[in-house]
């Protein structure tokens, strides 16, 4: 008998291991859909945690192990002082204090790595405590099962994360557990000698119809998605949607560094970003970035934005003065269903004017930042700008001669660039005299050796691919960040400084529904759709000059030549707006809501974050699901203590009641018209003995007989708790 | 009947005592006991040769009583059953002669046989607990404790007893057959001489009239009495039910459900009395729609439904008031 009862528990350590397994998948995405690093120490940590709930220790020791471990764990990752000293305690008292009080005030953003971590380590240890719990003393392991299927289809769906391997993993452990666990409970009864057969019995067919399945499934043609990507199209759908709020759930994806990794398809949103009103049409700039990584953009320096007053000299200067330029004005309306938390601007903004909303710039960036966008969402601005004209002669006659900060800045490219991307730039520029030759030969590179321009299918570089190196050599389909990208890296490759900026098209041309438009100016709708990307070329004397090699798209930027008066490249009117329309995307966009909303909430504390009411609510409605799946757990220790030392005359009664639900819970339900006495006999039939009887002839006679309750209880205080016992395990 | 198996120590006397001529039998051996102790009378409806005589006169012989036999004929006149005055021509008097009726345990034998007229004559001495004879009101012994008969099989020439006849008796029971064993053991007990003559009184008359009292102070806790009220109310607004429990019935529920808690060594009653009597109580007073008949629904099978419909008193609180 013991040695059966080890088997079974043998094979439900099996299924604990898979649970394990399963819990792992748990933890893979983090890295790519939140700043999670160091995934390898978390995953040791879960399974140490695992293993000792595993080991069924005594709980204070197995408690003592989990904490020693956890402050191991934080000390290797943050806590500066040594784990021995006294100050470490200081510290982590005084890290308590401060992120209790920014979880009180939902300030979530301010948390610090070391609570989060904390928080995090928590966290798997009840996971660990848990499933635990499911898998091996309640034999449920269906419901994780699925939840982690939902979970890796969420993941998949919402956010970059490609769960394709993870689910096929999935696949194979949880049909290998909840086979096992079949057996398991098959052979609950049987007899402990024929066990190894048994075991093999079960396990071949078991194995073979896992693997047989999993190659069908494998192997089987899948059908292409039947319907579009949710993300934008419940965005689209739900009128009255705050965009940043609706991404509140994956916002953290790529926090602070969102255009760190590109690729990937996206699919088309055309939802309202703002409209504008304008002299000038042309497009719109938000941001640029300096440092190419081999997998996206990122920043050389964080963005340190200087407050400015309506009025003032916002100082973004693109272009020197030589730089003919004609005086103009535009009027921004954002839409209000999406707070932008960046204001856009024209080439050769001068000043902002806004009543309410306050700024600051990053003018060597180019990024202009709002504090309180969120409080006045419907407030319009009004930019004066210099629309420039640069001049092709101007360009070519320029002396090259850089600055060595600006040159070094701006010519950076990875170690690891493949080498023949340098010897592709050094090709396309090789025939061409002037930087502004070598660009516009880059720029026209895109248009004539079969590149693409796609936004499915666009692949996501592998770890040891280069992202640009990709593009240009291998896929040749893809939308502007690959373009625009492609020409940096080029450009930089040709040792010519180039950096890639961020923002909108010029948008379609309409009348805005809710204001007309002033005399002499037009009005565009831009959408989410028209996020952009494309080249910003430094010539010395002119200054960042925009080049736009990605297919499809025309550089409105103004340029003249002496030789030809005609502008050499159209302006934006001649841009149709159906080829606008298709290759608009909208993951550059995407992106940048996403900074921005974190942007918003680290310098905007007042306005209350929509993390302030899904985090505690969410906490409190698991916890209390939590608490009513658990609650026979509970309620049967409770009224155990409880029970054991009351005397008054309910007791008898209540308890005895208590007992009733607790086998109704676990499927020994007294119909309504079945006497005590009866229902005593079916109790004591199914755990073998005579004391449910026992007890209820006794509640008869207090029930039946009107006997004073306080006395018998004396008595069967300890027949109840035997009950309740048997009961509840 | 096991679960319930604790009797009496007198009334296990009893029973064993029975046990000696009848073999097996023990639900109509305590259904009757029942009867006898909470003062009501017992319809048997059975074949004859069940051993409904023997179960009657061993009864009788066990409690020390003297019993008492009727053969219900058609030509039956109540006098028969009354007692009639005859002419002493020596005392020049008019004596009375007393009936079968004035004994202490009757045996009604076929009752259903006889003209309504003299079956009442009988009805009404078991309600009354007296008869008038010529302008004489004559009480009746105590204890008087009838068990009637009637034959389920031949309705020829019959007069079935009117449902209000029917309530008179507080339980209706069947004997049933003996199985093989039990028929076996008979034949063996029977072999020399009817062990009817072995049978030895286990107790006076008066120890019987003082078990009678202990059962009638039987503590019935008012969420019994609920419960009683509540199997009674359903069985009236059962659509099934053409005519549901009367009020006579609650109290014979009662009644029964007491002695049969007393016959179990208790001095308070349990949802479980109500529900093994139900049947025998409930089953010849409840008439069940025509429709329902014919669908194959029996008073047995009723009784079930009624008692799964109704919520067995668990707690103390459950007394609610209506």
């Amino acid at each position: 008998m013991r040695r059966k009862i080890g088997q079974i528990q043998w094979l439900r350590y099996l299924i604990f291991v898979c649970g394990f397994l399963l819990f792992w998948e748990w933890l893979r995405p983090l890295d790519q859909i939140s700043d999670t690093g160091n995934l390898p120490i978390f995953v040791v940590f879960t399974a140490i945690c695992f293993l000792l709930s595993a080991l069924k220790l005594r709980w204070w020791v197995s408690f003592l192990l989990k904490f020693v471990l956890m402050l191991i764990v934080l000390q290797v990752f943050l806590i500066q002082e040594n784990l021995i000293s006294g100050s470490w305690f200081t510290f982590i008292l005084t890290e308590l204090q401060n992120n209790l009080q920014f979880l009180f005030t939902g300030d979530f953003v301010s948390l610090t790595p070391f609570f989060r971590t904390l928080l995090f380590l928590t966290l798997l240890w009840l996971m660990s405590y848990l499933l635990y719990y499911w898998f091996i003393v309640a034999n449920r392991i269906f419901f994780f099962i699925i939840m982690t299927f939902l979970y890796i289809g969420i993941l998949d769906t919402f956010t970059p994360y490609d769960g394709s391997g993870a689910i096929v993993r999935v696949f194979l452990i949880s049909f290998f557990a909840m086979g096992i666990s079949t057996f398991a409970r098959l052979y609950q009864g049987r007899e402990k000698r024929k066990f190894p057969k048994q075991v093999l019995l079960w396990s071949i067919p078991l194995l073979s119809i896992l693997a047989v399945s999993a190659a069908v499934g494998y192997a089987a043609p899948k059908l292409p998605p039947q319907w579009a990507d949710p993300v934008p199209f419940i965005q689209t759908m739900s009128d009255n949607n705050n965009e940043n709020e609706g991404e509140g759930g994956i916002q953290k994806v790529g926090y602070g560094e969102n255009d760190s990794r590109l690729g990937g398809p996206f699919v088309q949103d055309n939802s309202i970003a703002f409209w504008a009103a304008t002299e000038a049409s042309g497009y719109w700039r938000v941001d640029s970035k300096d440092v190419y990584t081999g997998k996206g953009w990122e920043r050389s320096r964080d963005a340190e934005p200087q407050s400015f007053q309506s009025g003032d000299q916002v100082g973004i200067d693109l272009y020197t003065e030589n730089v003919a330029t004609e005086a103009r004005e535009a009027i921004v309306y954002p839409s209000q269903n999406q707070v932008l938390d960046r204001l856009v601007y024209p080439y050769g903004v001068q000043t902002f004017f806004s009543g309410q909303v306050g700024a600051a710039v990053d003018s060597d960036f180019g990024v202009v930042e709002t504090f309180n966008r969120a409080q006045y969402p419907d407030e319009n601005y009004t930019i004066a700008f210099e629309e420039p004209q640069y001049n092709i002669d101007d360009l070519r006659n320029d002396s090259e001669l850089d600055d060595d900060n600006t040159h070094y800045r701006y010519t950076q490219l990875p170690e690891y660039l493949p080498e023949r991307v340098r010897e592709l730039a050094d090709e396309i520029t090789s025939s061409a005299d002037t930087r502004y030759d070598k660009a516009k030969a880059v720029e026209q590179y895109f248009n004539q050796n079969g590149f693409q321009y796609q936004t499915q299918d666009i692949p996501v570089p592998e770890d040891d691919q280069d992202y640009v190196d990709q593009f240009l050599f291998e896929s040749k389909i893809g939308y502007c960040d690959n373009f625009s990208s492609a020409m940096v890296v080029l450009l930089r490759a040709a040792d010519i400084p180039a950096r890639w900026v961020k923002g909108f098209t010029a948008g379609q041309p309409g009348s805005n529904p809710s204001v007309s438009t002033p005399d002499g100016m037009s009005s565009y709708l831009v959408t989410n759709g028209n996020a952009h990307s494309w080249v910003e070329v430094y010539f010395p004397e002119t200054g960042w000059v925009p080049f736009e090699p990605t297919q499809g798209f025309a550089n409105p930027a103004e340029f003249t030549s002496e030789e030809d008066e005609a502008p050499e490249t159209p302006e934006a009117e001649t841009e149709t707006p159906e080829e606008e329309q298709s290759p608009a995307p909208e993951q550059p966009e995407e992106q940048q809501q996403e900074e921005e909303q974190v942007a918003d909430s680290q310098t905007d504390s007042n306005s209350v974050h929509p993390l302030y009411w899904i985090i505690p609510s969410a906490v409190l409605l698991i916890a209390a699901l939590a608490l009513y799946v658990t609650r026979y757990k509970w309620l049967t220790a409770y009224y155990i203590r409880k029970y054991r030392n009351e005397r008054s005359e309910e007791t008898y009664e209540k308890a005895y009641h208590y007992l009733l639900r607790l086998l109704a819970h676990k499927g020994f339900k007294r119909h309504s018209g079945q006497t005590l006495r009866e229902y005593a006999i079916t109790i004591d039939r199914e755990f073998g003995n005579k004391q449910m009887s026992e007890l209820t002839s006794e509640y008869e006679r207090i029930l039946y007989r009107n006997e004073k309750s306080a006395p018998a209880w004396i008595n069967a205080v300890e027949l109840w708790e035997n009950l309740i016992k048997q009961a509840a395990s | 009947m096991t679960k319930l198996s604790t009797y009496h120590p007198s009334v296990s006397r009893i029973i064993d005592n029975i046990n000696k001529v009848i073999i097996g039998k023990e639900e109509p051996i305590v259904l009757s006991l029942t009867a006898l102790l909470a003062g009501g009378h017992v319809l048997l409806e059975d074949v004859p040769g069940v051993g409904k005589t023997m179960l009657v006169r061993s009864l009788a012989r066990s409690v020390d009583c003297d019993f008492k036999r009727i053969q219900f004929t058609p030509d039956l006149l109540p006098s028969d059953v009354t007692g009639v005055s005859i002419y002493n021509p020596k005392t020049l008097e008019f004596e009375f002669r007393p009936g079968p009726i004035l004994g202490n345990i009757v045996l009604a034998d076929e009752i259903n046989r006889t003209s309504p007229k003299t079956q009442s004559a009988l009805l009404e001495a078991m309600e009354e607990k007296n008869i008038t004879v010529e302008g004489n009101a004559l009480p009746l012994a105590d204890p008087f404790f009838v068990m009637a008969t009637q034959n389920p099989v031949d309705y020829e020439g019959t007069y079935s007893l009117p449902e209000a006849q029917l309530d008179r008796f507080l339980l209706k029971l069947r004997m049933g057959y003996p199985n093989a064993q039990e028929e076996m053991q008979m034949l063996d007990a029977v072999g020399m001489k009817h062990p009817i003559n072995r049978v030895e009184p286990v107790m006076t008359k008066a120890d019987l009239l003082k078990m009678q009292e202990a059962a009638a102070n039987v503590y019935v806790a008012p969420q019994i009495q609920q419960y009683i009220v509540d199997l009674a109310q359903i069985s009236r607004s059962h659509p099934d039910v053409y005519l549901g429990l009367s009020p006579r019935g609650s109290i014979a529920m009662m009644r029964a459900a007491k002695a049969y808690a007393y016959i179990h060594n208790r001095d308070y009653c349990l949802p479980d009395d109500v529900q093994v009597l139900a049947p025998f109580v409930l089953g010849h007073r409840i008439l069940i729609r025509s429709e329902a008949r014919y669908d194959g629904l029996t008073p047995e099978r009723l009784v079930h439904r009624l008692l799964g419909a109704v919520d067995v008193p668990v707690e103390r609180e459950s007394v609610h008031e209506r």
